[in-house]
Formats: C-alpha cells, structure tokens, sequence
C-alpha cells in the first residue's frame, strides 16, 4: 500500500501567557493513497490543528515541537518556507470551513482560482482565466464563465465552498485537506458538497483528510476514521468496526450521543474536556470514563491493534476483547 | 401527549421584508413567510424544521409575538396578539410565550449577574415579594434547569455556552409560561454540549406543562424530540404531521431530500432514498419560481408542477403535504 | 413567607457579599491602574484646591498692586505675580472653580443631552433615527471652536454662554458614538428576552441599554473634560469666554499673553494647569473604562 503521508509523532504546542497548551501531543498515523481518512474531535481534540500542521500553516504562538510529517517520504518540517509555496496549493490543497473569511470581497471568484493556478504555474492571473473556468465547471458550478465575473457577496454559501474547492484543487494536488468543509452549510448543500469532493478525489487520484465534528458524516464518506481526544489519537479504523462496535469509551460515548432515540432523553459524556495546559496525567479521558481505574489515572496508554483497528485505552491491553460491555 | 386543546392557531400568516434595491423602481420583497397556517395543541411539541431561507426562525418570532405579520393572524387561546397592543397592554398576556435564542453569547446583558437577571424577571412577573422570596425563585429556578447556585453570583462571561443558555431557559420559565419558543437553541453548542441543555428542556416541559415550537435544522433531535414537525421550504409548510409518521414515510419530496441527506437520520435509519438526494440550491426568495417551489430541484416535478403552487392539503388522514405528486411516488 | 428549604437561606446573603466584593474589586482594578490612580488624585487635589479658594486664598484674587506686577515666583508669591501685580496662585485657586466648574456642568450637560439622543435614535430606529441624525450630522458639520465662538456672540459672554456653548458643541458626538453602541446592542437577544418579560421601552432603554453603552460614554466624557477646558480657555484667551478680571485660567493667559517673552511665567503657569487637569481627565477616562468592563476584571481575576 502506497503511503502518502506518514505522521510521527507530531507535536504542536500554542505557547500562550497562561501556560503551554498541548493541542496536538505526540500523534502519529498514515494515510494511504486514494483514501479518505476522516478526523472525527469535538472541539479541543486537536484535529484542526493537526490539519493546519500538515499543511504548513502553524503560526505563532503556535509551535511544532516536535515530530515529523513525511509527505512522499520529505519530511515536511523540514522544509524552507519557500519550499512550502511550492508545496502548499500544488501538491497540498486545503479546503477550509468559512468561505466568507477564505475569499476576498474584492475579487471576483473566477480571478481569485486563476491566482490559484499562476501562483504555481508563472505569468499573471489573466493568462488563466480560461483554466478558471474550467476549474469552475469542475466544481459543478452552473453557467460558470458568467460566475466568473462574479463577487463572492453574489454567491450562496454552497457556491462559495464550490469556488474555495476548485482553488484547492487547482493544480491536481495529491492531498487535499478539507478542515470543517460543510460545517457552515446547510444540510442539503452539505450532501451535495461532499459527494462532489469524492468524485473530485476519485478524479484527481488524491488522497482527503476530512476533519470534522461530526461523527455520522464521517461513518458514510470515510475509508477510515480517526477519533481524537484532547490533542490525542483514541481509536482509529474502519466505518463498520466503529460503528457496529466502537471500543473506546469516548467513541462510544460519541456515537451514543448521536443515536437519537424516539421521545428518550439524549446521551452525553459527562464532564468536559481536560485543561490542555495541565492536562491529567495517564489517560486524559480517564475524568470522564465510566471504566476508568486506577492504571488509567496514572499510565498514558498507547495505540495498539484490537480487533482489526488501533485503540489507545487499557481496557483493551492484551490485544483481546476484553471490557465490552 | 396533551388533550385535543387547540391553543394556538395561525392563520394565513405573511411576513415580507423589502429590500431596498428594486429593479427599475419596482419593489422588491423577500417572502420570508408566505401564507403559513398552523393549528398547535396544548401540550404537544412541534418541530419547525427546514434549512436557511425556510422562513422558521422568523415564524418563531411572528409566534412568540415579537413581529406583527404583514397579513394574517395569530391567535392564542382565542386573542388575536397583534390585534391593537394586546400584547403590551395585557402582561399577563405577554408572560404566558417566552422564547429562547441560538446564540448563547448574545442571550443575557453582560453587564448583570446572573442573579440579577432572573430576579428581574420574577419581579415582573409576581408583584411585592420580599428579596428572600425572589432569591428563593431565583435558586429553585436554576436548579431546575440543572445548575448549581454559585452560578448566581457570576457574570455571563464565567459561563459556558450550555450555562448561559440553560440560564436562558430559567429566565423563561421565571414567567410561567405556557408556550415555549426554541430557536436553533443548541446550534452553536458541541454535541455532548447539547444533550445537558435538550434534556433540561425535556424535564421543564412535563415540569411546568409545557407546549413546545422546537425550531431547528436537525433531524436527528426532531425524531428524539418533536411530536409534531413542519417542514418549511422558501416561507411555506410543505410537510405537517406526526413526527414517527413523517419519518417512517414522509410524502413531500423535499422531506424525503432531507432525510436522506442527514448523515444523522440515516444513522437512525428511518427512511433513505437515493432517487432524493441533494441537488440544486433553493431559488431566491425574492422570486419564486411559478409552480411548485420546489420544482427547481425536485426529482419528480412534471407538467402541474411548473404550473400550478400546490396547496397544503391532507393527503392522507392526518398528514398534510404541498405536492401534486406526493401520493404517486410513494 | 415561611422559606420550604432552608438550603435557600444564605442564598440572599452570599448574593450581597458577592456584590460588596465585585465593588471591591472594581476599586481595586483601579488602584492598580498606577496612571489613573495619580490622575484621580490630581484631580482631587485640584478640586480641593478650588474649594478652598472659598474659605482662603493667599492674597485676594482681585487686589491688584502695579508695584510688584510681573514678578517671577518668590517666597511671598509661589506662583509670582501678573500684569497688574496679582497673586497668581490666588487667582489659580480661585479660577479653578470656573475652569473646573464649567468643564464639569458642560460635560455632564452635554453628555446627558447626547447620550439622551443616541439611545433613542439607534432604539427606535426608522424616523426618529433619521431626525435625530440629520441634526446631529448638521452640528458636526460647524467646527468646534467657531460654533462655541458663534454662540457665545450671539448670547452674551459669561459663565452660562460658555457652559452653553461647550455643551451645544459636544452633545452630537455623544449621540453619535452612543447611537453605534447602541445600533449593536439592540440586535442581541437579551434585549429581545426584556421585551419577552414586558419591560416597557424607557425600562430597557434606562435597564438594558444604557448600561452597556456606559464604557463609551466615559471614555468620551474624560476626554470632553480635558478638551472642554481647552475650549473654555480658548475662549477665554480670546476675550470671549469668562470676562477679566474674573480668573479663569484661559482668561489669565489671555491678560498675560503680550508679556509672553519677557515674563513667561504670567502665561505658562495657568497652561500647565490646563494641561494638567486635561491630561489627568484623560488618564482617569482609560483607567475607568478598564475597570468597569466585567469581562477585563475577570481576566484580571484569574490571572
């Protein structure tokens, strides 16, 4: 299997006035080629952060401190930023989730995808705005060389996350990044917008990062999914094992806390997420785990292979199935 | 579920709003509501759901009595709200529908303690009680929607998104009222967020016998939740009746486009259909198209459909649907 | 009313020790503001200062002694003497209630008028709004000095034309900031949650409104402080403000200004106090505005 990205463990630490907060701490994974590996976290698990990391865009006071993220075996933090103008937008794409703060107002759309392809090919953004609106069409955009010359304001929100789409995929990256991509949208549009992303992937022969918050979504588009928990990796394998039997005690608790149940109270995992500056030493799900004990309250546990996928909790140490409920 | 008691009903409600750009002097309107007529029962809760540009959140206004209609009425337990200044002239009136909105850090003033925030709600509401009887309220208050009562002495600010909407949800009830409007009330919350909030309300609803417009674009909390649910679409209810039986077998084309592309029904798995999948983007509502407005993205819109705007009627016994071809295509 | 749970017995005295200690902390957060603490303790002293003035002053303001006129600071005179052999620091003393007296009512004046304004336009919206606006926009549109110079023409010198004349000048920029504050705040729910209950709209104007638009209002009104005793002193400098002998410090800059050169003393002595009480105002301004806003306590709190 072809491995396009290979994650060692990553570190990536905001240094702020009140402490260090460790957002992404000591992650490592794979992707391989042609897959979609979804990144399911509520807020505080680090998933966007991991996302900015590997595309280059950790800024103060954020911090890498340590780790490696080999893309096409280069390690990626390695490399000059000039370097990374070349790889950022060509053989990295990134789709964010707001396309009102990620496209300038005063610009029209089919200028700002024909800067997306000059920025990596030469000349001036006219030369290619032929190449715009192909990318426009791309991207499913109807009559796309009259919305060309539109401004972002006369866009809805779905078209606007069509036109930030066609800049990522300008330059046929091999990876695509997309943080939150639907979040903003409504559930429709949202549909919609997806399944264009994996036809495009399919097009382009990439592999996808999907990061998101939300669970379902990810059980019906993902190749495989990645649960993370305050800044750490907690479960990571395929749809059908995590959601016919997830093993860790979060995971569960995720996938409860969606299974909605006619006129029946809805499930929650008590408590909150950890202090990332200090966070709790062994398992920092341990606070809110039904089954912690005390190994869990004072050993990290790490990733290990249980039944066909990764799982970093003690329940399941021997490589058995031990602790299912 | 509640008696047959009918407590609210809307009538052929409208509300437009203009805009200010209009093409060679013509006015233009966007019609945020068009011709909505809905009837409530005492004790039931109905969920309102429909995407941006439906027109629900502004219905939930129009109901909680915050923006007169353009053209017809609302009448609560026989009163016409916006008829004169009922509503300012009749407190009694005003108390009885409250409401709760999205946005957790916009929902209580800043500048005044929790405490003071409720307080003034109950002094409203109950005249000449002494400061330990409102302190009491106000504690038993906030212990009803789950919090512990050192939250009374803090500012909004110290308070997570959940507090501050739960603390929303007791300065409503410090009312007494009848009817509770939710809009979007835990969209902004994280999902574990979520449930502490929406099982509050679930408890306070047989607490203080509750009826419920449970506004929202999330299908999975309309099945956990709702009785009742009204699908809206560009300002009109297409869908109405009960929820169970909606989701087991809803009619209108857009309901079935909704369920099947919530990635949280399906995970219920009540009804998916990939002949419904999402396509196309709602048309603007300034400018609907002749028909059906749905015709513009509807797998099965044919001949009447772009003709003729079919009306709510009761397709079948106690399911209301817009569709000229709903039946047809079962 | 016999309390069911006695559990809610010290709910009602926890809430009042909460709120001794929140103005506690409130005089805290400025104490600790070294700037604004000086300021007010500058501005204290200033206003004693002139308080005083009632019951003593060194010399009489008034007496005027052509033999000792123009002579620098000296041990009978801290201050030295003006044009016409007045003690200086006497007629500071004394002058401080005009200075600080105006500026103090014009403020206050105008600050009422226009916050008065501004709440209504940005509540009300629509007509009201528009009315309110064009007027505003119209006073603006006369630069300060002429305006307060054109008033004061046209009603007279004296004590009430120049109060007169600052407030008129200084209202509209209240309404106007004050209306942009409000603009925002009249979006957010908890001022729909206040119409829900059925508070009237003067309650949650005066309850809701006001009350997070007051950091604004005072940023603004120190630094109308400061400037509104420049603008007094102008005026008095030009001969159109407190009218000679009275010892308004504009007016003592102005009598001594043709010695400028030869005896700077008569003239820099009352402009340090202007600048000083200026300065002190604004100071006091920022320092206030930090302490009251919750949400900077609170940070100040946990760190």
């Amino acid at each position: 299997m072809n491995i396009v990205l290979d994650v060692r463990n990553l570190k990536v630490y905001y240094e702020l006035g009140n402490g260090v907060v460790k957002a992404v701490d000591n992650v490592s994974f794979q992707l391989y080629k042609g897959e979609v590996l979804g990144i399911a976290g509520e807020s505080g698990s680090g998933k966007s952060t991991l996302g900015q990391a590997i595309a280059g865009l950790i800024r103060p006071p954020g911090r890498i401190v340590g780790g490696q993220i080999l893309f096409k075996g280069k390690n990626l933090l390695e490399l000059r930023e000039s370097e990374w103008r070349k790889i950022r937008g060509k053989e990295i794409g990134v789709i964010f989730q707001d396309p009102n703060s990620y496209l300038n107002p005063v610009y029209t759309v089919g200028f700002q995808v024909a800067e997306a392809v000059e920025a990596h090919n030469g000349g001036s953004p006219k030369h290619y705005i032929h190449k715009a609106i192909e990318l426009l069409k791309m991207v499913r955009i109807a009559d796309a060389p009259r919305r060309a010359i539109n401004y972002p304001f006369q866009l809805s929100g779905g078209m606007k996350q069509r036109v930030l789409t066609s800049i990522a995929i300008a330059n046929k990256p091999e990876l695509i990044i997309a943080d939150e991509p639907t979040s903003a949208l409504d559930v429709t549009v949202q549909a919609e917008v997806v399944e264009l992303l994996l036809e495009l992937k399919k097009e382009l022969g990439s592999s996808m990062i999907f990061i998101t918050h939300d669970l379902p979504l990810l059980l019906e588009i993902a190749d495989r999914i990645m649960v993370m928990y305050a800044g750490k990796i907690v479960e990571l394998g395929s749809p059908h094992h995590i959601r016919n039997n997830p093993l860790h005690p979060y995971t569960r608790g995720l996938l409860e806390s969606v299974r909605y149940e006619r006129k029946a109270k809805l499930k929650s995992i008590p408590g909150s997420i950890p202090s990332l500056i200090s966070p709790p030493p062994g398992c920092r799900f341990a606070p809110r785990c039904p089954f912690a004990n005390e190994k869990c309250r004072k050993i990290e546990p790490s990733l290990r292979q249980v039944d066909g996928r990764l799982v970093a909790c003690h329940l399941f140490n021997e490589g058995g199935n031990d602790g299912q409920r | 579920m509640g008696n047959d008691e009918s407590i609210l009903i809307l009538e052929r409600v409208k509300k437009y709003f203009p805009l200010s750009l209009g093409l060679r002097g013509k006015k233009l309107y966007v019609r945020a509501v068009d011709d909505v007529s809905l009837t409530i029962r005492k004790g039931e809760t109905i969920a309102l759901v429909g995407e941006s540009g439906s027109g629900k959140t502004t219905l939930g206004r129009i109901i909680a009595g915050l923006l007169p209609p353009d053209e017809g009425r609302v009448i609560y337990r026989g009163i016409d709200l916006y008829n004169g200044n009922v509503l300012s002239k009749n407190k009694e009136l005003r108390f009885k529908i409250q409401a709760i909105f999205q946005n957790p850090d916009t929902s209580l003033n800043p500048r005044m303690m929790i405490y003071d925030t409720l307080a003034e709600a109950i002094r409203v509401r109950n005249n000449g009680l002494t400061e330990e009887e409102v302190a009491e309220k106000a504690a038993v208050l906030l212990e009803n929607v789950g919090l512990n009562l050192d939250h009374l002495t803090k500012y909004p600010h110290e308070l997570s998104g959940g507090e501050k909407q739960r603390v929303a949800i007791a300065r409503a009830l410090a009312m007494n009222p009848e009817v509770l409007i939710a809009d979007e009330i835990v969209s902004a919350l994280d999902v574990s967020v979520r449930a502490q909030v929406l099982n509050v309300l679930i408890d306070v609803k047989d607490k203080y016998d509750l009826t419920i417009v449970f506004i929202t674009h999330d299908m999975g909390l309309v099945w956990s939740i709702s009785d009742k649910i009204a699908v809206m679409y560009l300002g009109r209810i297409v869908e109405y009746g009960d929820t169970e039986s909606v989701f087991r077998r809803p009619l209108h084309p857009y309901t079935r486009m909704l369920l099947t592309s919530s990635p949280t029904a399906s995970l219920i798995g009540y009804y998916r259909n990939d002949k419904y999948k999402a396509r196309g983007e709602p048309p603007s509502p300034v400018n609907p198209p002749k028909g059906c407005r749905f015709n513009t993205r509807c797998p099965i819109a044919r001949d009447k459909c772009f003709e003729e705007d079919p009306p709510l009627s009761e397709l079948v016994k106690n399911r209301w649907v817009a569709c000229h071809r709903a039946l047809e295509e079962d | 009313m016999e309390l069911a749970n006695t559990r809610y017995n010290n709910v009602l005295s926890q809430i009042k020790q909460e709120k001794t200690k929140r103005r506690r902390e409130l005089l805290e957060a400025l104490r600790k503001n070294k700037w604004a603490l000086a300021s007010l303790y500058i501005i204290i002293a200033l206003c004693a200062m002139s308080l005083v003035s009632f019951i003593y002053t060194p010399y009489n303001p008034f007496q005027f002694n052509l033999a000792i006129a123009r002579q620098p600071p000296s041990l009978s005179h801290p201050l030295g003497t003006d044009e016409l052999g007045r003690d200086i620091l006497s007629r500071i003393m004394y002058g401080g209630r005009y200075t600080l007296g105006i500026s103090f009512i014009s403020v206050t004046l105008g600050a009422l008028i226009g916050v008065a304004l501004g709440i209504l336009a940005g509540y009300y919206g629509g007509k009201v709004d528009t009315v309110i606006m064009r007027i505003v926009d119209i006073m603006l549109a006369f630069p300060t000095i002429l305006l307060a110079i054109a008033l004061v023409a046209a009603v007279g010198q004296g004590v009430k034309s120049l109060i007169l004349a600052i407030s008129i000048t200084t209202f509209p920029v209240y309404a106007r900031l004050v209306r942009g504050t409000v603009l925002q705040i009249v979006n957010e729910d908890y001022i729909t949650a206040a119409k829900l209950i059925g508070l009237s709209s003067y309650k949650i104007m005066v309850k809701h409104v006001l009350p997070n638009t007051m950091s604004v209002i005072i940023v603004q009104m120190s630094y109308y402080m400061g400037l509104s005793i420049l603008l007094a002193s102008a005026l008095g400098f030009l001969g159109l403000g407190v009218p000679p002998p009275k010892p308004e410090w504009g007016t003592m800059i102005g009598g001594g200004r043709t010695y400028f050169f030869s005896t700077p003393h008569i003239v820099v002595i009352p402009g340090i106090f202007i600048f000083i009480t200026s300065l002190a105002f604004n100071l006091l301004g920022d320092g206030l505005r930090e302490a009251l806003d919750p949400k900077l306590r609170g940070l100040l709190r946990r760190g």
